[in-house]
């Protein structure tokens, strides 16, 4: 009896040690790039930096650098891609939530295909449409590129929140004397609110994460921040301290997303929209 | 005072109309996006393909560009190439996350902790990741120089090149990394759903951890690992920065060859590399039809659970 219970104690421990491997494993590449941004000098083979310094985070919020511009950017297009994705996709979920139409499982694998086909596949091909409509290398066309990656998305996540929905809510509030508007802004949009906030979260930070669609139909003329972020990886020979304090701006917005999203939208949403 | 409740035959008509109409106006913006700008971006690659682009003065029709890209020399290595690297950083990822799943699932007091960190990989981009990775696994990176002062190696030379490889190392360990997020937490979430009866059942019948795993747990959890790995699958096969910052010249994937052609100052390269992306969306669509049976399987599954319970 003792031996048995020895050995499932060691097991635990071993399964705990394990755990917690893994967690190191997740949290450990963030060291070197945080203490790359606070570094003036660290030659090989140091472990720490001979000088500490904050000259890339003066550089980067510096007036002469593009960063304080591409945060504007990207700031600008998060927001309208959000509002445009949202004010598109409610009508859409709220059908297909909510009626029975023919073609409405055809739709739904439709609209599975552009979250499912990545951005290089489409990009080549939208970028010389937009060529001739004038829109490659604008803000507007970034923020229709933008649209196919994050629509699907808030569709599916509202599609859910729409089919979990009494179906009669409307009904009932209509004979209890709510007209159209009022049943829209009075009973429909308080029932939906965390699925919206949900949603507009996610399609926030999808958008701020992009990379492909900015990169190719913004061409260099919509500077966002990821894109800054891969000219300044791609260049060869970088400056690593800049490199390192541009990157961890770009994972802010994530990071808070993480830290808050425990209180503001339960679990399920998270794995929502994921065909869970 | 009179109220005539009776409805016309013309507003009947109306509200018919109204009824009619109002459906696809509700779809209109999202298959506008959908068709108009996906569909037309996908429809545009696919005529250019054939060597018709007449902004840059090409209009021929032929398939020889798109023999071309099949018969390339990079593309088979390029296909292997990003196979191997997708289909590895899944297997390893659903490895780790089916672990973590299944242990978060009994109670102890840093689970809580755990699991915020097992959630950290979630909202990272992938760009950020790749510098990540980069900072520590290059020649001169902190893994590197940790193995100098354990004595490992003498010189940076001597440092096993895991970026920029044929291994696809670097490129790996960061899907790897962004996956094991992911993965665990729909794994997990799916483990909530399940039946808490189920599990008790056969604990009193005396199953071990081991049996409760692949008798119950894990063919539970299957339509949802399936289901993560397609859209994981998706996802890397199709990514072009993390490869072409940490990937080797050649071969590197699909994504990166086609797009370096694209930027290639040679225009007669244009048509090829709309065909090859013309070839990557054609293994999205197969990944699609593959989700698409996967998950109405579990719909009709779950229906039938649900109705069996009704009675």
């Amino acid at each position: 009896m003792k031996n048995i219970s020895l050995a499932r104690a060691s097991s635990k421990i071993t399964i705990r040690l394990i755990l917690w491997a893994i967690a190191i494993m997740i949290v450990v590449p963030f060291l070197p790039v945080l203490i790359w941004s606070f570094t003036q000098k660290w030659f090989w083979p140091d472990l720490l930096p001979e000088k500490w310094g904050v000259r890339s985070w003066t550089y980067v919020f510096s007036s002469h650098s593009q960063v304080g511009s591409a945060i504007l950017t990207t700031l600008i297009l998060g927001i309208l891609v959000t509002f445009i994705t949202l004010v598109i996709s409610l009508p859409a979920a709220k059908a297909i939530g909510q009626r029975e139409f023919k073609g409405k499982s055809f739709l739904e694998i439709l609209l599975l295909a552009p979250y499912l086909v990545s951005p290089t596949a489409v990009a080549m091909g939208l970028y010389s449409v937009f060529i001739q409509m004038r829109l490659n290398a604008t803000v507007l066309g970034v923020v229709l590129a933008m649209l196919i990656s994050t629509t699907p998305m808030m569709v599916r996540m509202l599609t859910s929140v729409f089919e979990s929905l009494d179906p009669n809510y409307e009904e009932q509030a209509r004979s209890l004397g709510a007209n159209s508007f009022q049943i829209i802004t009075r009973v429909t949009i308080p029932i939906i609110i965390p699925g919206i906030v949900a949603g507009s979260l996610f399609t926030f930070l999808t958008t701020l994460n992009a990379f492909f669609y900015p990169y190719m139909i913004g061409s260099g003329k919509v500077m966002v921040l990821s894109v800054l972020l891969f000219n300044f990886l791609g260049k060869g020979g970088y400056d690593l301290p800049i490199t390192s304090a541009l990157s961890i701006i770009l994972a802010i917005p994530g990071i808070i997303f993480l830290l808050f999203s425990e209180k503001l939208i339960k679990e399920e949403y998270f794995a929502m929209g994921f065909g869970h | 005072m009179n109220i005539d409740y009776r409805v016309t035959k013309s507003q009947i008509r109306r509200r018919k109309l109204f009824k009619q109409i109002q459906l696809p106006l509700m779809l209109l913006p999202v298959l506008f996006v959908v068709i108009g700008l996906f569909g037309g971006g996908l429809l545009k690659a696919f005529i250019s393909g054939f060597g018709y682009i007449p902004e840059i003065k090409q209009t021929e029709f032929s398939l020889k560009y798109y023999i071309a890209a099949f018969t390339h020399p990079d593309f088979l290595a390029a296909l292997f190439f990003g196979l191997k690297v997708s289909i590895l950083s899944i297997v390893i990822s659903t490895a780790i996350s089916l672990f973590i799943a299944v242990q978060l699932m009994s109670y102890f007091r840093t689970r809580k902790i755990l699991k915020f960190i097992y959630r950290f990989p979630l909202q990272i981009p992938w760009l950020v990741i790749t510098f990540m990775i980069l900072t520590l696994f290059s020649d001169g990176g902190l893994v590197a120089r940790l193995c100098y002062h354990l004595g490992l190696i003498q010189s940076t030379n001597d440092f096993p090149h895991l970026l920029y490889s044929q291994g696809g190392f670097g490129i790996i360990f960061v899907y790897v990394w962004s996956e094991i997020g992911f993965v665990s937490l729909v794994l997990f979430s799916r483990l909530l759903g399940m039946d808490p009866s189920i599990d008790e059942a056969a604990r009193t019948l005396g199953a071990s951890r081991w049996q409760l795993f692949w008798k119950i747990q894990l063919p539970l959890m299957m339509p949802s690992i399936l289901m993560v790995s397609l859209l994981n699958f998706a996802f890397t096969f199709g990514d072009y920065a993390t490869p072409q910052i940490l990937g080797p010249t050649s071969p590197n994937t699909l994504p990166v060859v086609a797009f370096r052609m694209y930027q290639s100052t040679d225009l007669k390269l244009r048509p090829q590399a709309m065909a090859m992306s013309v070839v990557i969306a054609l293994i999205a669509a197969i990944i699609l039809v593959v989700y698409n049976i996967i998950m109405r399987k579990q719909q009709y599954t779950e229906a039938k659970v649900q109705s069996e319970k009704k009675k």
